[in-house]
């Protein structure tokens, strides 16, 4: 472990060109897994900006 | 794999003639050449066969396919085995030429389309938002690209200009 910029680019650089070089199968896979992860994670946001809003909002506030 | 079924009924649409051709691009073609990255739909490029007696080309015939075989449709999505696919005729010469020289690809026994990597790339070139620039920056640092050949679709589709503006913004450091 490094917290040497120019050694944590390298690394990051082999591990992509390590994850580019996979069969295209498994990088498939890992392209489902990232959509999930990013329809969670939209999901979520959406949810926390409602939440957001109705605390806000100035009803909540009158309710609260 | 859910992608593998999307495969597999586009295969299907292509063997019952319902379309000519096909070729995967956007972000999932991209994936086979580089690493991936998350995306939320599916590109697939097509080449309709005319109907006779008709100039105009309609995607009816491929949604009332598919949909038959239990895709739905979302907008401007099919969605098939839980992914929203989009498919698009050749917008200009460059994506007709990339379709034309797509390679057969095996995945998992399943054969695709999927666009040649400096296609992808010029596409990315002449589409130009933010994360098709990322896309292309991708693809220059994989080091994947046949330059001459790369250099030679710029060429013919006059987007030399569009290249040297990139070079300045992204590479002349």
């Amino acid at each position: 472990m490094t917290f040497e910029i120019s050694q944590i680019i390298k690394s990051k650089e082999a591990f992509r060109k390590q994850l580019a070089a996979r069969p295209v199968a498994e990088k498939l896979r890992v392209l489902e897994e990232l959509r999930k992860r990013a329809i969670a994670i939209a999901v979520s946001r959406e949810e926390m900006k409602q939440r957001t809003a109705v605390a806000t909002s100035p009803s909540a506030l009158f309710t609260a | 794999m859910n992608l593998k079924n999307v495969l597999l009924e586009v295969n299907a649409m292509a063997v019952d003639g319902i379309i000519d051709r096909y070729a995967i691009g956007g972000a999932v073609g991209a994936t086979f050449y580089l690493e991936p990255v998350a995306t939320l739909d599916i590109d697939i490029f097509i080449s309709f066969k005319p109907r006779t007696g008709s100039l105009l080309i309609s995607p009816e015939p491929l949604y009332k396919y598919l949909t038959e075989r239990g895709a739905r449709i979302e907008g401007e999505y099919l969605i098939i085995s839980d992914w929203p696919v989009q498919f698009l005729p050749p917008t200009g010469p460059l994506v007709e030429e990339a379709l034309e020289e797509a390679v057969e690809v095996n995945v998992e026994e399943v054969r695709t389309r999927v666009f040649t990597a400096e296609h992808l790339a010029a596409i990315a070139l002449q589409t130009g938002r933010p994360k098709d620039k990322a896309r292309l920056l991708q693809f220059l640092e994989s080091g994947i690209l046949d330059v001459e050949r790369f250099q030679h679709v710029l060429e013919r589709h006059a987007l030399l200009k569009l290249w040297k503006k990139f070079e300045q913004q992204f590479l002349e450091l």
